[in-house]
Formats: C-alpha cells, structure tokens, sequence
C-alpha cells in the first residue's frame, strides 16, 4: 500500500505568467507510468511540495480530458509558493493526490451552467470548464462571470477570449478598478448578473473566490431563485495533509480535505462548529 | 528545595530522555528533552519538577525544536577581504583574539554582549573576558537593561537573594498587584501562578497600558497613564485593598514584568509603586513583596555572572573592595572596575564587540541602529549555535552548542540554579560554549586553570555568591526582597521619557511601544517550525508593521480593521495599518514591540508619543 | 459485566512474580521492550529498558503519553535527496517488533483510538505498519491513580479486549490474559515461566476489579449532558469565552493526550548532522520530512496563508477541542468519546480548563474557573 503523505517526484514542464504574482505550472509525474495511472475529477487538489521549503494543497487548475500534463496555478503569498514561484521548466517538485472530492460532472449533465468566478477564484473552475467543454454536447447553455480587482489582476486571458468565440458559451469580465486602456466592465462581478439571461430552474452555478465574494454572490443568486443545492462553491480552510488526518481544516466533524473542498450552498448552511 | 546540586548536575542522562530546563523565559520550568541521538525529537513535561510540576507552555513543549530545525552555524568562518571563509578552531580563536588585542592595543573601545540564553557558566567568562583580558565595562546584556530597572527601584545592590518558592508564594497570595505587558504570554508558568491564587480567592489588580488575559479575570485593572506610566492611578492602594478605600490588610504580592522599553521609565514606576506601597516594617505600610520578572531563561543569571555595564560577578558593586580583591587573586590579574556603557549605546561607541548567543538587533529597542553599529565595527566575534543578522556581520564566527546540547546551569526568576546536560552532541564542529570562552581568555593572555566545566564552577563559586551557596551547604534566602530592603534608589533621568506628557496639547492619540521584549521576535522561537507561524504570518500580514486602535476610536475616525492611518508626532510621520482591539484603551495606539521599527519614526526613539490620527 | 469474564480454557495464565524478569529477558531477545522505567526526575516515565531490573511493575501511570511510541512528536516520514537537481523521495518505515510492557488500560484505549483512526477512510500504512508490530500487554490497576476517571468513560480501570495480554497483580503473582494471537506469542515466549491460573486466583482477579471500581476517588467527569448541550450547539458562546483568561494557550491538552493526533508536515534539513548520520551518499542536499504534534489550542493552527484565521479567537478554539472530544457527531466517527479518562489533562493544564473542569462548567453552564 503507498504511504499517505509520502510525495512523488514530478517535472516543471512549462510555465506561464498569468498575473504579476500568479503564474501556472505545468507539471507531469516523473515516472510515466504513474502519470498515466493518475486521474482526477475537476476541482480536486494535488498537494505539492518543494522540497525543503514544505507542502502545500492547490487545486488542479486542468481538466481530466487533457491528460498530457497537470497544471496549477499558483499566486505567490506564502513560503511554499515563493519556493515555488523561484522555480522554472525542468525542475522537480514533489506531487500527491489527487484529495478532496471535486464537482460532480455527471450530476450536472443536461443543465445551463453558470460559472462565476473572482480573482484567484478562477483557477479551480478551469479544469472544469474545459471539462464541459470538451464534452460539450451533455450540457446546456454556458455562462461564464469572471472578476478581478484590476485588469492586471485577470488570469487565463488567453482562455477568456478562446471561451467566448465558443458557440453556446457566453463569457463577461469586469474589474473593480479600471485602468488606462480599460474599456470593459467595472463592478462587482453581480453587476454582471444583469448583462445575461439567467435561468435558475435550469442552472447550476458555480462559485468560486475569495470568502467575500462568494458570500455575496451566492446571496444574489439566492435572491434570484437560484436553489441552494445547485449554487455549487469551494470552502477554503488551512490544509496540510489532505487526506482527512491532521485535522486541521475541520469545519465541525467535515474535513474539508475530504468531505469538500466542493459543498452545494444546501450543504454549507448546513456546517457549523 | 532551593537549588539543584552542582555534584549531580551531570548526571542527567535518563535513557533516551535529557534532564532540561526551559531554554525560553525565566519560569524555570523542568523538562525532558528526548532524542534519537542525533536530533533532539520531544519535550516532555515532568511531574516532579518543583517549578513546573507537570506543566510546559506552548514553548516548553516545543523546546526541543530550535536546534534540531533552526539556521545553525556548523564551523568557525573568518572574513577576509569581505568573503567570510571557514577556518579551522584554532585559526578563527586565533584570527578573533588577535582582532581583539590589535584594537586594544591603539585605544579603541571592545565591548561583550552576552544574551540571557547563555549559561551561568558561559556568562560568567564572558564576564571574565571583558573586565578581564579586554579590559572594560562595556558589557551588557541586551534586554538586561530592562531587568536592572525592575531591581533599581527595589534593590539596587542586585536581584534578590536566594529564593526559589516565589512563584509558591504568589498562588498564597491574597493580594497580587500585576505589573505586566502580558503576563500570560511572556511567563506563563508565573500566569498561572497568578490564575491559582485568584481561583483560591485572592484579589487580583492589573496595572498595564493594555488589557489582558489576566487583566480580565482581575478584581480590578488599572490603566496606566502612557506618557506618564510612574504616575500611578490615585486609587491604586484602594483597589488592592477592596475598593472600599482601605489599605490591603495582609502584604500584597507585586509582580513586575518590565511592560515598556524605555528602562528609565519602568524604573521609576517600580520606585513610585514602591512608594505608593509604603516601605514595611515598624513604620506601617504594606509590607509589599517584590517579584521581578525577568525575559530570558538567565536574563537573572547573566546578571549575577557580572555581565552589567555598572557590576562585578555577583552583581557586586564595582567600588567593592573585597570583591575587587577576590577577582584579583581568583583571575590572577586586575579586574576593570569601571563602569562601561549599556547595550543600546556600547554598540555605537566600541569598534570591536564580542556577541555571545545574542542578535542585538532583535532585542534592542532600535534595530536599524543596532545593525547599522555591527557593519561598521573593525572587529565582531561572534559565539552562537544559530545564524542570524549578528553572525552574518560577524569578521569571526564562532559556532558553540545550543542550550539542548551543552552542560551548564541556568538561573530563573525565582532564583533557582538548576543544572542540565547534553541532550545531544553539537552540530557539525561546534563547541561547548564556554569552552570556547575559555580558550579565547587563554588566547588573551588570562592566567587559566583546568579547561573543565568543574573548575569554571569552582572559580565561580569563589566570586559569585550565588554559586557559593550552591555548592555549599543549602541557604534558605527570603522568597522576595522585601522593600526595606531596598535602600537608596538612584533617581532615574526623565527629563527625556515622557518630556512630551503634562499640560503638552499635542495630538489626539498616544501611540505607545508594547513591552520591551516580543517573544515573536526571538531567534529560538524562529527556529521551531512550531512556534514560528504567529509572528511570521504577523509580520507578512503587516510587512510594514501595524498599530492596535480602539474599536471607539476607529468608529470615531470613520475606519475599519486592515485600513491605514497617518500618524504624525513631532519626530516624523508614518502611515499604517490598524487592526482593531478592546485590549487598548481609547485614546491609545499600541504598536507590538516586533513592529518597533515601522514606527520608529514617529516614536523618535521613545517608548510613547503623542500623535495626530488621519484616516488615508 | 461480569458475564464477559467467561475464561477460554487457555486464556489465564499466571506469572510468578520472582520470574517477571526471566520473562522480560526472554522477551528482549525477539523484541524492543518498552516498559515504565524511573526517569531523570526520579518519577515514572515510559522507555526502551535495556536490562529487565529497569521495569517497573507498581507506577503511577507516567504523565508523557505513551502514544509518543506510536506517534512520535517528531516523526521522520521519509528522507528527501537532491543530487544534481534530481530529487529522490524514501520513505523511512518503522516496522520493529516491539512490546509494551505495562500499559495503563487508559492509554491502551487510547492507542486503539489512534489505530482506529489512521485505519479509517483512507487509511495510513505507515501508521498501521508500526502499529501492528506491537503487542500491548496491559497492567490493570488494582488502585485507581488520584487523577483518573476513566470508569466515566470505559477507559478501564480493568478491560475485557483490546488487550494482546492484560496482566493483574494478585499480590505474588501476576494473572495474565490473553487477548489475541499476539499475546499468546508474548505468553509463551515465558515457557516454563507462566503456569495455569488457579480457580482462586481467578476469583481473586474479579475481586481485585470489583476493589478498584469502588475505590475511584473524587474526580469524575459526567460526559452525558454535556455531549447532549455540545452536539446540539447549546453551549454559550459567553461560557467559552469566560474559559478564555484561564487557558494558556499551551496546547498541553492536546500533546499529552492519549487520543489527540493533529500534525504539521516540514522539512527538516539534514545539513547540520551531515557526516555524523553515517552512511551519507553524495547528495548536495538531504531533508528528512517530518510529521510533527501540533495543537488545535494554536492560534496559528487554522491560520490560512491569505491571512484570514476562522479560529483566531481562544473561546473557538476551546469549543473546537471539546466539540472534537466529546460531540455525538465525532463520536459516531470516532466510535468512542474522545477521552480515555487518564486525567493528564487535570496534570499538564497551564491554566485550569482541562476536561472535568470544562464538562463540569457545560453541565452546569456556568464557568468558575476550573479547578482549585
């Protein structure tokens, strides 16, 4: 049986500069065939060491229907990601995983989905993104909201754009904050609420970002009819073993490692400790 | 039982468990330090042991860390031309004591710090070097300063004697008058202390610039005045009293933690509390006892050892003619008998230093200046088992053991000398401190006896009557000084603390500097990954520093948690962040004594300021 | 209760008191022996003895835990080398055959908690691996510590399973049951040395338990209501917080605690030791990644690297211990109430909110603070 905690070694194929301190890492397990035998549902993490400087959980930012590599995408804020962030293509960091328990893809066949996603909130809702595209047929009508702060602050520009020339896929960005050359929304991202058509009785939605943010947008949602066991979101709570031992991303008896990190709003009502 | 035998003190070897003492504050407390031989794996808590009976602090518990996890300095390393390159022991002892003599020898000023994680042992050569061989009083321990104020305003002839039930006697206490910064984080095991004596019914008065743990469960708290802190409330004895305008009637219990960085103004609160208190004895008043509270686990030790601008091992006086005529025959040569400058200022004036186990700049009051002060020195030996700002500037860096890795005896806050043993061997070619001490007075030209831990302790036990008495028959001392005992107070300077307080109309707000020491802030508590994550998310969390405001304040302003302010005193401005706290009163701005830097500016060098708020 | 006693024709055994040492010595030949020894203090501690004289068999039960033999404060996971850029992960598997001897039936509930734990959901190999390299051979107490409570929550002070070997002092002899296959290795690795057990001596076991159970002194913990007020969220928030001032945040509760199990991952480096581990290769890097104790009393224990921190307040914190420790939820997880009734808590408490005192405020709703 493989040890619970112990890493394996995987390669830094690429990276990418999403924002000034956010960049994406594509990775692949150094031994193929453990690469080939490891498979996910989107929004689980991986936890990924560099070694020396420790271990932290990040949300697989790819989707299973793009096996080839990995990614994450990583905003720099702590020793584990600074380490990370010195490192370039061809080095090695230390890979586990996948935890936690992810969206449920099948669940959502057949219905609108509306993804909504702040800042760094973008990242776990790609992999599932991509997803659903590539089976595009099994899903209705697409709907993506993203915000940032700043326009600087946007990741995945590229895949903004690529996402919104897709038929049946339809994409708004706004920023809290414009700047010079900024012609687009400025708000909150529920200010993009008015600019689409949402059907609730045929929706799920996903929420995804920061704590504040996806308090107030499940809220609208709520007030929009949305119900609570389809506005889907991620908790987020310090995690470090990732698989339901160390205790300390409990939120009462859950552990978020692996009950969550993905609860319906039903479910989150529900919590408490 | 008032202190552990020298005789046993090696044989502390239990299995794969090592006889210890907290190498963190000055409680004292008793562990076991467990091991795998190489690294030191686990602390635990010892039933038995008189101080701490069973008990350990989040600290204790974690003591076996810093050596095993911490940035630790593995061989001597000399600098040439600017690189710093490892040399061999003999090289860099030889390297450091010709640095040494050659400033010496054209009148430059050599100073010693020696930090309160040092040995008895350790100290006391540290001493000897300095009033020794080097030839001067600039020799001082940085938070040392802070500790001699407590005692100048209650014993001036040096910390009370032979003790060793104090922390007994607080929780039988009926009265405790608390004088603290936080109590329950800087000496937990004297917090509890306190908690056991207000469980038994004791009445319990907090006297602080903030309110605390403690301060919540007191009878009553009492607000110091920042800017004038020695002007004690007016209802301060009615409180201990009862409130209901009585003296106390049984004598109260004053622990004194030193709760702001400027010496000169905790001395003179001590001396008015010592006032306000009444001196004992026939003559009425309280007959109030003292306990003084000092940091480090030997902040107390280092001083008896004789490291103090202004004393001689013993914490004799420097005019003491015996003891002057003991250090002669004992060294074999002249001790210096004249007084040196304190920490803060010998870093400015000497051009060559020895730094045993300290990093100034993380204790000083004044980091900038003090990092500034060792790159420009000609000559900085370092000894320490941990690398940090001090050894990177160091022209010779001596590594020796961790406290978890030598043998020696540490004295706590009640007096008590206990003795410890290796629990592992050193790194890498690191060496037992006080060997290492020994050697460089040797290189000095000191007359030296046997290279043995014993007969340091022998030598010690001739000059240090603390040490006589441990190696002698058991001498039971008072519990505490008692004020009587205090004799003549020297008058402390003010015309600089506080000059901005009294009828000065100046500003809105007092912005005050938290205590004179932040755990967060400590080398050790840095190198457990532990104990390491408060101050480190604190200080990413406000890389450039924070101030705590009364949520009534912010109200008042118009500001929310995490926003900034300006803050504006006569000295200079700043602009930082508020996070939002009922432990500080209106009207006050506490900066924790970790952020001391940021707002250096606009304290201008003072523990409190006034100043004028502006939301950015 | 009684009616569990029901012998197995092979299940008593007894051990002559004057060949107690014979025993550990043959059982030191197959095995590391881990036993209650005198430590440096000259009180109980648990240890590796070398020679059998080391162990004691009338102790107070040491305060250390010894959960520390299977959950090692500092607990090397594997060791990590970087040669020319390449990493090479190891894992460091611990699977020594061990025995421990004199186990207090408390902490052995306690261990059984701890296996039942790294088992569940996904379980730890390596945890397991260690674990069951051991045999547990209990001592039962004839007297209860002052400190324990565990009849208030089927700690012991005497088991009916669990145990590899339960052994009871009738006074000469010590009465040795036999709870699984291990222990009937540990028994009959005594050959010759055990015979037995007489009808009498039988008898004598049962009135030795009876004796203890009534002679249980003051500290009691009545876990009932309060289960019921935790579980059902009716607990004052102002009854945690007046429990703030009176803990310390030392996380003592949790270290010394037979059931508490919460880590932290790191690296250590192994640079300082390098040349004195023997056996280095030619890495220019080597960590060793440590699992090690940490407390959920921490203020940075559910820190996030964003800043944000859900339990930064004491009153959280202390509600989250309890909630773990006694909640119908976590029971029906855990499958026990997460106390033993060692009563270590009462011992290493630096302030006075340790589990009776605690369960005795929610009982009454009202916190005086704790223990005299």
């Amino acid at each position: 049986m493989k040890d619970l905690l112990i890493p394996s070694v995987a390669t830094i194929l690429a990276t990418r500069d999403e924002t000034p301190d956010t960049r994406t890492f594509a990775l692949r397990f150094r031994d193929d065939e453990e690469h080939r035998s490891f498979s996910f549902r989107p929004g689980q993490f991986v936890e990924l060491s560099v070694f020396g400087a420790g271990e932290a959980p990040f949300c697989l930012a790819s989707s299973p229907t793009r096996p080839e590599h990995i990614e994450v995408t990583v905003r720099r804020c702590g020793v584990v990601t600074n380490a990370l962030h010195a490192l370039g293509p061809g080095d090695e960091v230390g890979l586990r995983g996948p935890c936690g328990n992810g969206f449920d893809v099948e669940a959502a066949q057949g219905w609108d989905l509306l993804f909504v996603a702040g800042g760094i909130g973008l990242p776990p809702l790609r992999g599932l993104i991509w997803n659903v595209l590539d089976q595009r047929s099994r899903f209705g009508h697409i709907t993506i909201l993203y915000g940032a702060r700043t326009p600087a602050d946007l990741v995945y520009k590229d895949e903004l754009r690529v996402w919104s020339a897709m038929d049946g896929v339809e994409v708004k960005v706004t920023v809290d904050r414009g700047a010079p050359g900024w012609e687009g929304n400025v708000g909150m991202v529920p200010v993009l609420f008015d600019q689409v058509e949402l059907r609730p009785e045929r929706t799920v939605a996903y929420v995804c970002g920061p704590p504040v943010m996806i308090k107030f947008v499940v809220q609208d949602l709520l007030m929009r009819k949305f119900a609570p066991e389809r506005v889907i979101s991620t908790l987020e709570r310090m995690m470090q073993c990732g698989v339901g031992k160390c205790n300390h991303c409990c939120v009462g008896h859950r552990y978020l490692c692996r009950d969550g990190p993905v609860f319906s709003f039903a479910e989150i009502r529900e919590m408490w400790e | 039982m008032v202190s552990e035998r020298v005789g046993t003190l090696s044989e502390s070897r239990g299995g794969t468990g090592a006889r210890g003492v907290c190498p963190f504050c000055s409680c004292g407390c008793g562990l076991r330090l467990l091991h795998d031989g190489l690294h030191t794996v686990g602390s635990a808590p010892v039933l038995k042991h008189p101080v701490s009976q069973g008990r350990l602090c989040a600290r204790g518990w974690a003591s076996h860390e810093p050596p095993a996890w911490g940035g630790r300095l593995l061989a001597p390393e000399i600098r040439e031309g600017g690189e710093r390159r490892r040399a061999g022991w003999d090289e860099a002892l030889e390297r450091a004591a010709r640095e040494l003599r050659a400033l010496l020898e054209v009148g430059k000023a050599v100073g010693v710090l020696v930090s309160g994680r040092c040995t008895n042992e350790e100290a006391y050569l540290a001493a000897k070097l300095a009033r020794g061989p080097l030839r001067t009083g600039h020799l001082d321990d940085p938070l040392g300063a802070s500790y001699r104020a407590l005692l100048a305003g209650l014993c001036p002839e040096g910390p009370p004697g032979e003790g060793g039930r104090a922390l007994e006697a607080v929780e039988h206490s009926r009265q405790i008058l608390l004088l603290e910064g936080d109590l329950s984080v800087t000496h937990p095991r004297a917090a509890l202390a306190v908690l056991r004596a207000v469980r038994r019914g004791a009445r319990l008065v907090t006297l602080g610039l903030a309110r605390t743990p403690l301060s919540q469960v007191a009878a009553v708290h009492l607000s110091l005045d920042p800017l004038r802190p020695f002007a004690l409330p007016p209802d301060l004895l009615g409180a201990l009293g009862g409130g209901n305008g009585r003296p106390p009637e049984a004598p109260p219990t004053v622990l004194l933690a030193p709760f702001t960085s400027d010496p000169r103004i905790v001395a003179a609160t001590v001396r008015a509390l010592a006032e306000v208190l009444g001196s004992s004895g026939p003559d009425g008043g309280t007959g109030a006892r003292f306990l003084p509270l000092p940091f480090r686990a030997n902040t107390r030790g280092v001083l008896e050892g004789g490291v103090a601008p202004d004393r001689l091992p013993g914490g004799l006086a420097l005019d003491d003619p015996q003891a002057l005529a003991r250090l002669r025959q004992v060294w074999g040569m002249d001790p210096w008998p004249r007084p040196g400058l304190d920490a803060a200022a010998l870093l400015e004036q000497v051009r060559g230093l020895v730094v045993v186990g300290e990093d100034p700049p993380r204790s000083l009051p004044a980091p900038a200046k003090a990092r500034e002060a060792l790159k420009g020195l000609e000559s900085l030996v370092v000894l320490d088992a941990y690398a940090s700002a001090t050894s990177d500037a160091a022209t010779v860096v001596l590594p020796v053991a961790a406290l978890q890795e030598t043998e020696g005896t540490l004295t706590s806050l009640e007096g008590r000398i206990q003795g410890f043993g290796p629990a592992v061997p050193p790194p890498g070619r690191a060496r037992p401190g006080w060997e290492v001490l020994f050697r460089l007075l040797e290189l000095l030209g000191a007359p030296s006896g046997r290279a043995a831990l014993g007969a340091v302790r022998a030598e010690m036990a001739e000059v240090v009557p603390g040490f006589r008495s441990l190696v002698g028959s058991s001498a039971e001392g008072e519990d505490m000084p008692a004020v009587a005992r205090a004799g003549r107070t020297p008058e402390p300077d003010l015309r600089r603390a506080g000059a901005q307080g009294g009828g000065d109309a100046f500003g809105s707000h007092v912005l005050v500097l938290a205590g004179a020491f932040d755990w967060d802030d400590d080398l050790m508590v840095d190198a457990s990954p532990t104990l390491r994550r408060d101050g480190a998310s604190r200080r990413k969390l406000f890389p450039q520093g924070s101030v705590t405001m009364n949520p009534a304040d912010a109200r008042a302003l118009g500001i929310r948690s995490g926003w900034s302010v300006r803050l504006r005193s006569r000295q200079g401005e700043a602009v930082v962040p508020v996070s939002l706290g009922t432990s500080v009163e209106p009207g006050v701005l506490l900066v924790p004594f970790a952020f001391r830097e940021a707002l250096s500016g606009v304290l201008g060098g003072e523990a409190a300021q006034r100043v004028e708020v502006e939301r950015t | 209760m009684i009616a569990a006693t029901r012998a197995e024709p092979d299940g008593r055994w007894v051990l002559p008191k004057e060949n107690a040492g014979a025993w550990v010595e043959r059982l030191l030949e197959g095995a590391q022996v881990i036993a209650p020894v005198a430590g440096p203090e000259g009180e109980e501690v648990y240890d590796v003895v070398r020679t059998p004289h080391q162990v004691l068999w009338d102790f107070v039960n040491p305060l250390d835990p010894p959960k520390r033999f299977v959950l090692p404060q500092t607990e090397p996971l594997a060791r990590i080398e970087k040669t020319d850029g390449r990493f090479r992960v190891e894992p460091i598997h611990d699977e020594a055959p061990r025995v421990f001897l004199n186990l207090r039936n408390c902490d052995l509930q306690g261990f059984h908690f701890l296996r039942r734990m790294h088992a569940a959901d996904l379980p730890d190999p390596s945890f397991l691996r260690r674990f069951d390299s051991l045999t547990l051979v209990s001592l039962a107490c004839t007297r209860p510590c002052p400190w324990g409570f565990c009849i208030c929550c089927e700690g012991g002070p005497f088991l009916r399973e669990g145990y590899d070997l339960q052994l009871t002092d009738l006074g000469g002899v010590f009465l040795a049951e036999v709870g699984s296959a291990k222990g009937r290795k540990a028994l009959e690795a005594g050959q010759g040395l055990f015979r037995p057990a007489t009808e009498a001596e039988q008898v004598r076991r049962l009135e030795l338990e009876q004796q203890a159970l009534r002679s249980f002194g003051p500290e009691t913990c009545h876990f009932g209501s309060a289960m019921r007020r935790i579980s059902t969220r009716r607990v004052a928030d102002e009854l945690w917080e007046a429990m703030g001032p009176w803990c310390l945040e030392c996380g003592g509760c949790n270290l010394a605690c037979p059931t508490c199990y919460c880590f932290s991952v790191k690296d250590r480096s192994e640079e300082p030791w390098r040349g004195n581990a023997g056996g280095e290769g030619s890495a220019e890097q080597v960590w060793t990644r440590c699992r090690i104790w940490d407390s959920c009393q921490y203020q940075a224990f559910t820190l996030e690297a964003s800043g944000h921190n859900p339990r930064e307040a004491k009153r959280e914190r202390i509600k989250r211990r309890f909630y773990h420790k006694v909640s119908a939820q976590y029971y029906r997880k855990d499958q026990a109430l997460g106390c033993v009734g060692c009563g270590r808590c009462i011992l290493v408490c630096m302030g006075t909110t340790d589990m009776p005192s605690v369960v005795a405020a929610i009982r009454k709703g009202r916190w005086e603070g704790g223990r005299l």
